[in-house]
């Protein structure tokens, strides 16, 4: 049923009881087109752009425990372009207008909200990086601004002086976007069901089957699924599942905090970026502070991260931000992100024929539609688009990395 | 909160230590008879062990030496360690 104002007051007339669940819970079949491993943001929309522009409908999506359950549901929800290299800038332009019209392209609100960005900025280095990031992203349509320090005060009152690093000035990013996480993959989940694909939680990839032409098919915890192709969306365990497959990724996998406070009236209405002190912090619709900073710096997969990060990082917001002193945090997590050694996400063929990678966004909800676009498209097509041609896995033969320091995986 | 036990100071916390990679890795022989990419696995490929692994660390706001532990990277607990 399609979720409209006319549904909406439709079902109303029969108390809400004609509803039908999101997505059908669909028991694996023996064989499909595609299987795509993990039920996160990327593994569902690439379903589902496989369904609605390649016309390929017989494609699962396996998921180990619940959807969107993994980094979906842990990130700070930040859809932001100013990267710093032409090829990840023109990337992740593309992808932060990707996200437009993505709630009528799935008939699920994700609740978009182009609220802006900030960034503060506290010395000549950081003046001098933004003016790059500004010239190198508005070759491709991007209206980042520097604004003087009187404009950042206006539109940060709650800002104070720093005594070790005054401020210089800052960063007016227009376009930088939120949206709502899970909805994200509860809408895919939703309008990929609609066009047959087969969404399977709880059923753990086990093995990858290969034979003399590739990819043959998948060991599952629910049994064997034969495919010729396999697109993998894992994040934070790339590296075993691609093992299954034969395909070593330079990838290291490292917890990624994040931080909430207990709901406060308004208080800001951008992201704010401090950048010298690699913290930023939002506030979220329901009044929550989210505040976060860089990756851990040891890879480890135990999701919890190092205490030390939370308390750099409040200690920063708090120079600047004296008011937010006596806030209270709810919660912290840590999401697991696979890191390249040049922070940038690999989206590419793999030596082993039929399996495909989607993975190490560091940080990869922002791309999330535009890479699930072009995940899908090079499995369809069995070649990569221009656009994703740079994000390749042999760059690291050839040398052409695309060392993105703008990255909150940055090290 | 994560302690390390230094093998010259002592439980100490983490926040003092640097992380140095595997331990097992070894630098090309030979580098010039070494492929592209032999040098792109040396350089770039990292185990990205889930479970128990020997790792370098470095003491470096404390000792300031190298030393090799055994951590297990799904609970971060560190096992066994020797010095140099």
């Amino acid at each position: 049923m399609k979720y409209s104002g006319f549904n909406l007051a439709l079902q109303s007339l029969f108390k809400h009881r004609g509803w039908q669940p999101a997505w059908r819970a669909a028991e694996p079949r023996k064989a499909y087109d595609v299987v795509i491993i993990g039920g996160g943001g990327h593994g569902l929309g690439a379903a589902f752009y496989l369904a609605k522009y390649h016309g390929i409908t017989r494609v699962a999506v396996l998921e180990k425990s619940w959807l969107g359950g993994g980094n979906t549901a842990r990130n700070t929800m930040t859809i932001r372009d100013n990267f710093i290299y032409p090829d990840s800038a023109r990337f992740h332009r593309e992808a932060l207008k990707a996200w437009r019209g993505l709630s009528e392209d799935v008939n699920f609100n994700v609740m978009l909200s182009e609220r802006g960005m900030t960034t503060i900025l506290m010395s000549d280095r950081d003046l001098s990086d933004a003016r790059r990031m500004i010239n190198t992203t508005a070759m491709f349509g991007a209206e980042h601004r520097i604004i003087g320090v009187d404009e950042l005060r206006r539109r940060l009152p709650l800002m104070d002086n720093s005594e070790r690093f005054p401020v210089v000035g800052g960063v007016d990013h227009p376009e930088v976007t939120v949206a709502r996480h899970d909805a994200v993959a509860w809408g895919y989940a939703r309008a990929a069901s609609r066009l047959g694909v087969d969404i399977i939680e709880n059923c753990e990839v086990t093995d990858i089957v290969l034979d003399a032409n590739g990819v043959a098919g998948v060991e599952t915890s629910r049994g064997r699924i034969e495919t010729r192709k396999v697109g993998m969306a894992v994040s934070g365990h790339g590296t075993q599942v691609a093992a299954m497959a034969d395909v070593t990724l330079p990838v290291e996998t490292c917890p990624l905090q994040a931080f909430v406070s207990t709901p406060i009236k308004p208080v800001i209405d951008n992201v704010v970026v401090i950048r010298s002190l690699n913290t930023y912090f939002l506030q979220t619709d329901k009044g929550e502070l989210v505040m976060g900073s860089v990756a851990n710096p040891y890879p480890s997969f135990s999701q919890q991260g190092s205490s030390a990060i939370p308390e750099r990082t409040l200690a920063s917001i708090l120079q600047l931000f004296p008011a937010f002193e006596r806030l209270k945090f709810m919660r912290q997590w840590a999401g697991i992100l696979d890191l390249t050694y040049d922070n940038s996400p690999i989206i590419s063929k793999t030596s082993t024929p039929g399996f495909y990678v989607d993975v190490a966004g560091s940080g990869g909800f922002k791309t999330t539609p535009l890479a699930a676009k072009m995940h899908a498209d090079l499995i369809a097509h069995d070649r990569p688009d221009p656009l994703i041609e740079p994000f390749s896995l042999d760059r690291f033969d050839t040398g052409r990395l695309i060392l993105e320091r703008a990255s909150y995986g940055n090290r | 909160m994560m302690y390390i036990p230094c093998p010259h100071c002592g439980h100490r916390n983490a926040d003092e230590f640097v992380y140095g990679g595997d331990s097992d890795k070894r630098r090309p022989e030979n580098p010039e008879e070494v492929s592209d990419a032999g040098w792109s696995d040396y350089i770039y490929s990292v185990p990205n062990v889930k479970g128990v692994a020997e790792e370098y660390w470095r003491h470096k706001r404390g000792c300031n030496r190298w030393f090799v532990i055994q951590r297990d990277s799904r609970t971060d607990r560190m096992t066994q360690c020797s010095g140099n």
